[in-house]
């Protein structure tokens, strides 16, 4: 796939690309507005990573028009601005993603090939399955080695979001976004609560807890 | 009404009214001397008349002197009360309606004067020395009294009438007078944080309240600057200290990766992984502060259903509090339409059931009321903690702020900066934030008031 990124600071802007790179994709690195108004004019993108503090503008003006010229294509907002209004107005324009800096490079990776596989999306999946554990996602129910578990709502959905990423490191961002709709932080040490009674409900799937902490980043699927 | 209309219109009504009791006073006053210089006019008359009958011969006969005076004087000296002296200070003649009362005969400095006689009451007296005669002429004053009573009482029912009538005249008046200050209130009201670039329409012509709009819309120009200062500042700080923590962290993920199975080193590098996360919320919370405390943060007020969310919150609660081996009440949980951020109350309030829950001992109850009291929705957690002195309670809203104690009871990775956020949020929603000492046990209750019903 091509993807162009939008980025001022070279020094991120080249771990993007090389990381992108990496994952065999086409890539581009752009420092400016008006650089990347000449560089979606001549080739087609399949995806764009735009920060919104340019030199030379605002990266949401850019969105706008791209929007507005009929640019379709996935465009995930990178930004190190907090402000809730600039989400949310970035996700009104069109953006499909938004990525807090600072943001781990596998964060940005996963979002990007869920951005892209979005686009080419499979048969709906009704039934996770990870190891001993089994979820179905149109009865509600949990079964681990043959037994069932009874889980909350929140337990639930976060075991949901875990198996539906099974190699993906979650983020305490992501996870607060995902299960709680918060967009700032949650303040309070809920996550790691709600993972601990996970991992002591499942403690039946092997030697291993069923979910691993990847210290200073967040929470993983075992 | 509001209270500048109010006594403005207080004021105009009691200046009319002032000023009508003065004009009838003063014709009061009027009246009454004209009705006494007509009587000393009356009195001139007659004793000149009196005089001429009687001529300058002293020697007169009371007999004949009665005698003169019944056939030649005017009829209406009946009107009158009379009594001659002739010289030496003989009585002459009494007229009738004197009875047995007598004329005092004294010297007076004036001819006119004002006396209370037996049986007739107040009298008004006037003495002419008219030959060898000395008359003196009197007339009751009682009617002429009647009068200026009856003059009193139709200026008193007058007066109030005016007073009345002044209400509402002064009403009208301090409307009329405070329309285009209202027009400029209405206007100043419309301009918030959200829309900081209207401003208020200024009167044609130069007068005070083109004045009075021109100021206010300058103070507006310096109020929008500074907000955009702090939203610009706000915006750079948070790209300055953020890029760089951004590269800090790349870096460090691919030296991770390039360390490969160095436990030390991997140690190593998930702490500052750590750091980095602690440090960006810090930043996001005091970015979040100052925007908030600085009224640049507007977010959007939406209605939305008070139940629902106390009943998501309370589900979160309870994983909280059996966490760490305390429980979570939800006593109360009144359903009603509340006006807000849903997703910023939803941190306060969860942010407060954390820290009760974080101070409580095994065992402890955590409590949340979710209620209207009067005109406010009052949101009430209570724990069984240690509590806090007075002279700190104050201060829990403070940044930064953490008291002894709180190293113990293991709070979860704090930085101090959760209260003074309850404190923001609560304030954007136009609400208070409290702790006080349970009464009842050692703990806290805190109390966030949002106003109720919203407008």
């Amino acid at each position: 796939m091509k993807i162009l990124i939008v980025e001022d600071e070279r020094k991120v802007g080249r771990f993007i690309e090389q990381a992108l790179t990496e994952q065999a994709h086409a890539v581009r690195l752009v420092t400016s507005c008006a650089a990347a108004r000449d560089a979606l004019a001549e080739t087609p993108y399949n995806a764009v990573v735009l920060d919104l503090g340019l030199p030379d503008g605002d990266g949401l003006e850019l969105l706008r028009e791209w929007r507005a010229a009929g640019f379709n294509e996935p465009v995930l907002i990178l930004s190190a601005r907090d402000a809730v209004e600039d989400r949310i107005r970035g996700l009104n324009l069109g953006a499909d993603d938004y990525l807090p800096k600072p943001f781990s490079i596998d964060e940005l990776l996963a979002r990007m090939r869920s951005l892209l596989r979005r686009q080419t999306s499979g048969p709906r999946v009704t039934v996770l399955e990870h190891r001993a554990v089994r979820l179905d996602l149109l009865a509600r129910t949990a079964v681990c080695a043959g037994q069932p578990v009874e889980l909350t709502s929140r337990e639930f959905a976060l075991l949901e979001l875990f198996l539906q990423n099974p190699r993906r490191v979650l983020t305490r961002t992501l996870i607060a976004e995902r299960i709680w709709e918060a967009s700032y932080d949650l303040e309070t040490n809920l996550i790691e609560v709600y993972v601990r009674r996970l991992r002591q409900k499942f403690a039946a799937v092997g030697d291993e807890p069923i979910i691993k902490t990847i210290r200073g980043t967040g929470y993983q699927l075992a | 009404m509001s209270s500048f209309t109010f006594r403005l219109t207080l004021r105009v009504a009691l200046l009319v009214t002032v000023m009508t009791a003065v004009v009838f006073t003063i014709g009061g006053w009027l009246l009454v001397s004209q009705m006494e210089h007509s009587l000393q006019m009356m009195h001139e008359v007659e004793a000149k008349e009196l005089g001429e009958i009687l001529g300058d011969d002293a020697s007169l006969s009371p007999a004949i002197v009665a005698a003169r005076i019944r056939r030649d004087a005017d009829s209406d000296a009946a009107l009158f009360i009379i009594q001659i002296m002739a010289p030496g200070g003989n009585i002459a003649f009494r007229s009738e309606n004197l009875g047995a009362t007598i004329l005092p005969t004294g010297e007076q400095p004036d001819p006119h004067w004002t006396a209370t006689l037996p049986y007739l009451g107040r009298v008004h007296l006037s003495s002419f020395k008219h030959g060898p005669w000395q008359i003196q002429i009197g007339s009751p004053l009682a009617p002429s009294e009647r009068l200026v009573i009856d003059y009193v009482k139709v200026g008193i029912m007058l007066t109030l009438g005016v007073a009345v009538l002044g209400i509402a005249v002064g009403y009208l008046f301090s409307r009329e007078a405070l329309r285009p200050v209202r027009a400029i209130e209405v206007a100043a009201r419309r301009i918030r944080a959200d829309n900081l670039g209207e401003r208020i329409p200024v009167p044609a012509g130069r007068d005070e309240l083109s004045a009075l709009a021109q100021l206010l819309n300058e103070t507006f120009d310096r109020l929008e600057t500074s907000f955009k200062q702090v939203r610009q500042f706000s915006a750079d700080a948070s790209h300055e200290l953020k890029t760089p923590l951004a590269l800090i962290r790349l870096n460090a993920e691919k030296l991770q990766r390039q360390v490969g199975e160095d436990a030390e080193a991997n140690s190593a590098i998930a702490d500052i992984l750590e750091e980095i996360s602690g440090l960006n919320q810090v930043i996001d919370r005091l970015l979040f502060l100052a925007k908030s405390e600085s009224g640049a943060l507007t977010p959007e007020l939406r209605p939305f259903a008070c139940a629902a969310l106390v009943t998501a919150l309370a589900e979160d609660a309870e994983v909280l509090a059996e966490d760490r081996g305390a429980r979570f009440v939800l006593e109360q949980n009144v359903p009603g339409e509340l006006r807000g951020a849903a997703d910023l109350l939803r941190q306060l309030l969860l942010n407060l059931v954390a820290n009760a829950v974080a101070v409580s001992p095994r065992e402890g109850v955590v409590t949340l009321d979710s209620r209207p009291v009067g005109e406010h929705w009052e949101f009430v957690v209570t724990d069984e903690g240690l509590g806090l002195p007075d002279e700190k309670l104050g201060r829990i809203f403070e940044r930064f702020v953490r008291f002894a104690g709180d190293e113990e009871q293991t709070a979860p990775r704090g930085h101090g900066l959760g209260l003074a956020i309850c404190k923001s949020i609560a304030e954007l929603h136009g609400g208070t934030i409290r702790a006080e000492r349970r009464t009842d046990r050692s703990g806290l209750r805190l109390i966030v008031r949002l106003p109720f019903p919203t407008l």
